[in-house]
């Protein structure tokens, strides 16, 4: 007799539960976005295919499918940080294969040897070259992400990717914990 | 980035710190070793021993510089304040367990000084007292008490081998002139309340009073230090202030309720570890809360676990539990009593 | 060392701070060292470089080329007034022998844009025209004359003044001048107060007209009576003359502070005059505040009374390496060289230089390979002292091999803190980079004063975290400015690209379609005479429709 009565009050009580908790993930519903959206926004949009997808958005959804999460060398480690917190996965470092995580570049046409031939705007994923066929070409620098990949279309390789120069404006102080910073007074050329 | 200002330094250094907390012990420790015999400087000798050389082993094994570690007299700290803690004939190789304990893994296994979250002493004072209640809880009588006082020979003796050359133990030390075993005032009252007794016939029994004023002799020996220290600036007012104030007023409020079932408040205040550890072991930097507001919280609830575990919990003393307890909800603590930041309304933890 | 009779004369519009600051500290002052001789003047060096901007942000447009010849205030970069920019003018006459970089101290150690001069002569003439009776001008005549005359503020921080007068949030009814110096080692605005005190009233006056303030405070130490007593003295007769040609005037109050390091921030100023903080993210206007320097204020007055542009400054020469340590008026430019040399001070024995004070500074240290006595950095607006230690002095001389101990969780840090801050809790998150904590924990609040670093009995080199995170917070938020822009930009050309191939498979499958249809009305009518004759009919009928 006590067994049916037990087993009753549990019943109850977990349905009670259950009817609260659905109740609750309905009311108390919020919007997220996809999980595709936020690993894209963690992304750093070069667009370079480095990780062996065509962009960014496709690598998300890749990730998003399972794969790993150290194969963007412009994210470099921060970005697998980011995206081993939201995932919840290990931080693991990144993929040599993939590339290797070095400064920021930025394309320059020599515009001496430009020839006008438009492949390399075609290539531009963001639109940063400016110019029209058989007309000079130019780079708008702010624009340009590094991601290298108006280089190769060039007929006549007229494309360098210097470093971003450092200047007070993005000079970062290093983390004391690894370095150690002297004003040398020798001028530097 | 070392070059980075400000390019000028207040004097005291971390070592510098530590090594007036052992100076400040000096009244306290010469007090023990007077009310408690030659045990108590065998222990300072082989706890000091005990930690420095706990340190040192696995510095070795983390492959970190060992002689600027060692210097900065933190392990030295530990190991005195144990030292002072445990009884004066307890062997020598359980002191080594417990040091050995609360050096390796309560301090250097979380990353070494600045990083353990619980007080290292006690912890290694908690489990000596949990695995070996017994001989823990076996002091000597004072002085004047008791039937015969072991010399500095025989204390090495019972420390080392168990008993003296002449075949006496620990246990015949510990008898009173008419061969009553004695413990601290607070074992002892704990055990007459448990037996019915009233507080009246407690503190009226001939043998309490002189058990009692060499404890208290031993807690005004503790509170001087601690005034150094306070006067020094080497510790903030907040705990030690927070501590003893509740703790007397938590005991007070008992006493007052039932005047013969509870020990009078200035009795809770100058018997035990509780001089100690207001001054020395709450006030640890490490593991104790940061904010002023938080130091207040932290002391006051230390001094109220005090109180409740001496009068209603199993064990006689409760300095250490309470420190521990408290150690727990630091963070928390640290976290709800952040000052309100200039240009803020709140704690501006809104703004992100 | 304070003389027995240089106490302050406490007369009704003296008083003593009716609040404080939170924390602070009290370092050994040094002062005595360089307050005890008047301002003396530096022989011109041969040779300036002056930047192109002075601060990260600042840029000015380069107005010579080389082999120019410039004359003694001329400008040579220029801004715009709407601009967070200032002018720049040549100290001396000479002639433009360069454009090149060099470096300018800055805690980066990168060099910077700039152009030598090399002098022909002394003549340090005004440029511009004295404003004739200031008191009848119109403020906004005023602020064009001090951007024009390239006036920034020279507490520290070098902000462009004509920005800072120009603030429109609110009404600016309080004039605060900040004559605090609450800083190790430096003296020249103490001493600058001594000796002209009456053209700092002078410049006072003509800014609180500027902004329409309605009352002036004038902050300083306890430290300097002798500064004090001068400021008292000019302000009794400015109160005299006023009463007795009956014009209107701004109250004003001196209010003595107990000498406590930052107490001369600012923000904590501001809290310590009026017991009022700034809230966050704002700026003192909102208060309805105006911080100004003494200074400042000096250059404010030359500029407008004397048509002086901005090339000099009084700066403190001090350090246990010189021999004389005072205060010079120096030209913007001088290489430290010169000073070096012109000082008499042996580069063998300099073991670190400090650009500032020793709190708050950057520091120049000695490497195995380098000689002082070819340093090149030249002194700027910015400028306001200069430290030349040896190994022997007081002042801490870090090695790169330094370990500092663990930190203890002593909480001295937090003491001391005049933000009220926890830095203890900032270390913990900018060693372990967890970025959003520190904002929640109000990072941006650290005026990076120091003081926590300075009481720190592990020696850990806290400021250096917080520098360290704040610029890696401020690195990623332009990382995800830039990566948002550009997936802007991807996902219009991705748009674009795909609106073209619609239209272009559109228009196939459209000629397509009709190919197909002539294809069809081929095979019903092979001659194409039936359909061109229906064409026409149908012509036909929608000409007449038409016309209908």
């Amino acid at each position: 007799m006590e067994i049916i009565t037990a087993t009753l009050i549990i019943t109850l009580f977990a349905t009670v539960c259950g009817a609260l908790l659905g109740f609750a993930s309905i009311k108390f519903r919020t919007e997220v976005n996809p999980i595709v959206d936020q690993i894209n926004e963690l992304l750093p949009q070069t667009q370079c295919g480095q990780c062996g997808h065509p962009g960014c958005r496709p690598y998300a959804e890749a990730i998003a499918n399972g794969e790993a999460i150290n194969r963007c060398p412009p994210g470099g480690e921060a970005g697998i940080k980011a995206l081993a917190d939201l995932l919840e996965l290990d931080v693991i470092a990144l993929d040599e294969s993939c590339g290797e995580e070095i400064r920021e570049r930025v394309a320059v046409i020599r515009e001496d040897e430009c020839i006008g031939c438009t492949k390399c705007i075609q290539a531009c994923p963001v639109d940063a070259i400016v110019g029209a066929a058989k007309l000079m070409h130019t780079v708008i620098a702010s624009e340009c992400t590094g991601c290298d990949l108006c280089v190769p279309p060039c007929p006549v390789d007229c494309i360098d990717m210097p470093f971003v120069a450092i200047t007070t404006d993005n000079w970062r102080f290093s983390n004391p914990d690894h370095s150690v910073n002297f004003i040398s007074i020798k001028q530097v050329s | 980035m070392k070059n980075s200002s400000p390019f000028i330094h207040d004097a005291r250094s971390t070592s510098h710190i530590m090594r007036l907390v052992i100076f400040a012990l000096l009244p306290g420790a010469l007090a023990e070793i007077y009310f408690l015999g030659w045990g108590v400087l065998i222990n300072i000798v082989l706890c000091s021993v005990y930690a420095l050389s706990a340190e040192a082993f696995v510095l070795k094994l983390r492959d970190r510089p060992v002689k600027p570690t060692l210097s900065d007299n933190s392990a030295l700290l530990t190991g005195i304040l144990i030292a002072l803690a445990i009884p004066p004939l307890l062997p020598w190789w359980m002191s080594l367990v417990g040091v050995w304990f609360a050096i390796i893994f309560a301090k250097q296994l979380y990353g070494g000084l600045g990083f353990n979250p619980f007080n290292p002493a006690m912890v290694g004072y908690v489990l000596l007292l949990i695995s070996f209640p017994i001989e823990m809880t076996a002091w000597l009588p004072a002085a004047e008490l008791a039937q015969q006082q072991p010399t500095l020979l025989q204390t090495i003796q019972l420390n080392f081998l168990g008993a003296t050359s002449n075949g006496l133990s620990l246990h015949d030390f510990r008898l009173l002139a008419d061969g009553y075993t004695m413990a601290t005032p607070l074992d002892e009252s704990k055990t007459a309340f448990s037996l019915g007794l009233m507080t009246t016939e407690i503190t009226q029994d001939p043998r309490f009073s002189p058990n009692l004023s060499s404890w208290l002799g031993l807690n005004i020996s503790f509170l001087i230090g601690g005034l150094y220290l306070l006067f020094n600036r080497i510790i903030h007012w907040q705990i030690p202030v927070s501590l003893l104030a509740s703790l007397f007023l938590c005991a007070s409020i008992f006493h007052t309720f039932d005047n013969e079932l509870f020990l009078p408040g200035w009795i809770h205040l100058f018997t035990g570890a509780t001089m100690v550890g207001a001054f020395f072991i709450a006030t640890d930097p490490v593991s104790a809360a940061t904010t002023p507001k938080g130091r207040l919280i932290y002391g006051a609830s230390i001094g109220f676990f005090i109180v409740i575990i001496r009068l209603f919990g199993g064990y006689p003393d409760a300095v250490a539990f309470s420190v521990l307890l408290l150690n727990i909800a630091t963070p928390t603590i640290d976290h709800y009593s952040k000052p309100k930041v200039y240009g803020t309304d709140d704690g501006g933890s809104k703004n992100a | 060392m304070l003389k027995k009779n240089d106490t302050i004369n406490f007369v009704d519009f003296i008083s003593h701070a009716k609040f404080d600051i939170p924390g602070g500290i009290h370092p050994r002052q040094y002062k005595s060292m360089s307050n005890q001789r008047a301002i003396t003047s530096l022989a011109p060096a041969k040779e300036f470089f002056l930047a192109e901007n002075a601060k990260p942000g600042n840029h000015g447009k380069r107005l010579v080329e080389i082999g120019d010849r410039v004359l003694a205030g001329q400008k040579i970069f220029e801004s715009f007034i709407d601009q967070i920019e200032n002018n720049t003018h040549s100290p001396y006459d000479g002639e433009v022998t360069e454009i090149t970089h060099r470096k300018l101290g800055h805690a980066s150690g990168l060099s910077m844009p700039g152009i030598c001069i090399s002098r022909i002569s002394q003549n340090h003439t005004a440029s511009l025209p004295p404003v004739k009776n200031w008191q009848q001008a119109d403020p906004t005549d005023l602020i064009k004359r001090i951007h024009e005359a390239g006036i920034v503020g020279l507490g520290g921080a070098a902000f462009p003044t004509h920005v800072k007068l120009n603030s429109s949030e609110k009404k600016i009814e309080t004039l605060i001048i900040n004559a605090m110096e609450c800083e190790p080692f430096i003296t020249c605005d103490d001493v600058l107060i001594r000796e002209r005190a009456s053209e700092i009233l002078q410049g006072s006056l003509i800014t609180a007209q500027i902004v329409g303030a309605s009352q002036i405070m004038i902050g300083i130490e306890d430290n300097k009576p002798e500064a004090t007593n001068a400021l008292a003295e000019q302000i009794s007769k400015h109160l005299q003359q006023t009463r007795e040609n009956n014009i209107s005037s701004p109250k004003i109050q001196i209010i003595v502070a107990e000498t406590k390091y930052p107490s001369g921030g600012e923000k904590q100023l501001i809290q310590l005059l009026t017991g009022q903080q700034v809230p966050q993210n704002k700026y003192p206007a909102a208060l309805g505040i105006l911080v100004q320097n003494i200074a400042t204020l000096f250059a404010i007055y030359d500029a407008v009374c004397n048509g002086q542009t901005l090339t000099h400054r009084l700066v403190t020469l001090t350090g246990n390496l010189v021999e004389k340590p005072g205060n010079y008026w120096i030209a913007f430019g001088t290489p430290l060289s010169h000073i070096i040399s012109k000082l008499g001070i042996p580069t063998n024995k300099i073991s670190k230089i400090i650009l500032g004070g020793p709190l708050m500074g950057t520091a120049i240290d000695k490497t195995s390979k380098e000689c002082f006595s070819e340093l090149n950095i030249p002194t700027q607006k910015s400028t306001n002292c200069i430290i030349f230690n040896s190994d022997k002095s007081d002042i801490m001389v870090s090695s790169p091999n330094d370990v500092h101990d663990a930190c203890i969780r002593c909480g001295e840090c937090e003491v001391v803190c005049p933000a009220s801050l926890v830095p203890q809790q900032l270390y913990w998150f900018a060693k372990s980079e967890q970025w959003e904590k520190l904002e929640q924990n109000n990072l941006r609040d650290c005026i990076e004063c120091g003081a926590c670093s300075y009481v720190c009995p592990s020696q850990i080199p806290l400021v250096s975290y917080y520098r360290f995170a704040k610029s890696e917070i401020k690195h990623l938020k332009t990382r995800k400015k830039k990566s948002e822009l550009a997936k802007q930009r991807f996902d219009n050309r991705e748009s674009r690209l795909a609106r073209i191939k619609t239209e272009r498979e559109k228009k196939r499958k459209k000629t397509a379609e009709a190919r197909m249809l002539t294809a069809a009305n081929k095979n019903k009518d092979p001659d194409g005479k039936k359909s061109a004759i229906q064409a026409a009919l149908q012509r036909v009928k929608d000409k007449k429709e038409e016309q209908s």
